[in-house]
């Protein structure tokens, strides 16, 4: 999966079939997520976007810490619950959502820029 | 003609504004972005504000409710621009939704939720002859817009924008200003989106954040997609689609409850069609 993210045309070209890893991969994901959702939903209750934060919170990790495989994500997702739970007994409600938001789009622009200058 | 016709007329050429912005950014430049409805929301909220504070009509508050979705925009479409095409859509949802924020939040001067009621257009206060007014400035816009692209098509800026989506890289090597096209494809954008917003706050006299949310730009969005920009033929006749199919589900007598769902389902549909002939 990780050399199928790295390069397609190679993985296509080493003989491995794309569109059945990327089927396993999403069915895994799925997977997950429907686990993760089984524990939120205890909390917040069940709606169509109770797990959009979290969704956000996810990115915000992959951002920062890089793929999965890694321990910098494990770091990283860390950093990212206590700055959102910083930020929720520091900031009035709807800030909250401001500030996850400002600092994703902050991470994204500072990665493109990087990856122009390349 | 009706009122009913006037009222669909007014939402027509609107809509058509909002989807020709679309157009220019995905069209052009390639930006699968979900932000228009921010700049929709700062030329209407910029039109409500000079109107309850100054007293300015409908024809005043065009222009400002232009520039200052421009302005503030235009900014943020340049940092989304700069990303990967997946790095786009994210930054982009981060800027409609910090706008959105910035509005329920200041509420001293956006009424937070609330919204801001009241708003004039400096003539007689009667349906008809608000809707009369608001028509005529909104096909004055649709007519800037459709300006905008024929003017683009008959100079170099279209091709060296359309260099700019197929290879950034490319375009770099030709010597053309990136960054210069992107500020002003999006300065473009938003400002036109940014009058279409100042037309529909003298329009409905009343806004809240939520009238320009999420679900707003991602219509907005599709229009530029189903009517595979920058066609503008296309782009108005999806946007047509926006504004008659829950007409059309009301005549039909469906739920009103389900009328905003069945659109979005419908619009979902029409997506991937459009998505999946693209891809072919």
């Amino acid at each position: 999966m990780i050399a199928l993210g790295e390069n397609p045309d190679l993985f296509r070209s080493l003989g491995f079939s794309v569109v059945r890893t990327q089927l396993v991969a999403l069915a895994l994901v799925s997977a997950t997520l429907s686990l993760s959702a089984l524990s939120v939903v205890e909390l917040t209750g069940a709606y169509p976007t109770a797990g959009f934060p979290l969704v956000i919170l996810g990115l915000l990790t992959r951002l920062i810490g890089g793929p999965a495989h890694r321990v910098a994500f494990y770091l990283a997702a860390v950093g990212v619950t206590v700055f959102d739970q910083a930020a929720a007994i520091i900031l009035p409600g709807e800030w909250r959502t401001v500030a996850l938001f400002g600092a994703l789009l902050l991470l994204i622009a500072r990665r493109s820029g990087r990856e122009e200058r390349r | 003609v009706t009122d009913y016709a006037l009222h669909l007329g007014v939402l027509l050429a609107i809509w058509g504004a909002l989807a020709l912005s679309q157009g220019l950014l995905t069209g052009y430049l390639g930006i699968l972005s979900v932000h228009q409805a921010s700049a929709w929301a700062i030329g209407a909220y910029t039109a409500a504000l000079l109107n309850r504070s100054l007293g300015m009509p409908l024809g005043a508050t065009l222009l400002p409710g232009a520039l200052a979705a421009g302005l503030l925009v235009s900014g943020g479409t340049w940092l989304v621009a700069r990303g990967r095409r997946d790095d786009q859509v994210v930054a982009s949802l981060c800027l409609q939704i910090i706008v959105i924020g910035l509005l329920v939040n200041l509420t001293p001067l956006t009424g937070g939720t609330n919204g801001l009621a009241d708003i004039g257009w400096g003539g007689p206060d009667t349906q008809r002859t608000r809707a009369i007014a608001c028509l005529g400035m909104a096909l004055l816009l649709l007519f800037v817009a459709i300006s905008a692209y024929v003017y683009l098509r008959r100079t170099s800026a279209a091709t060296g924008w359309q260099v700019i989506r197929d290879s950034r890289e490319y375009a770099e090597s030709l010597g053309l200003d990136v960054a210069g096209a992107r500020l002003k494809c999006g300065f473009l954008a938003a400002a036109i989106a940014g009058g279409a917003g100042a037309i529909f706050a003298h329009y409905t006299t009343f806004i809240e954040p939520r009238s320009f949310g999420l679900p707003e730009s991602v219509a907005i969005l599709s229009t530029a997609v189903i009517g595979r920009a920058p066609n503008v033929r296309g782009i108005l006749a999806a946007a047509a689609f926006v504004v008659l199919a829950p007409e059309v589900l009301r005549s039909l007598g469906t739920d009103p409850g389900i009328q905003g769902n069945m659109r979005q389902a419908m619009f979902g549909v029409l997506l991937i069609l459009a998505i999946v002939s693209r891809g072919r």
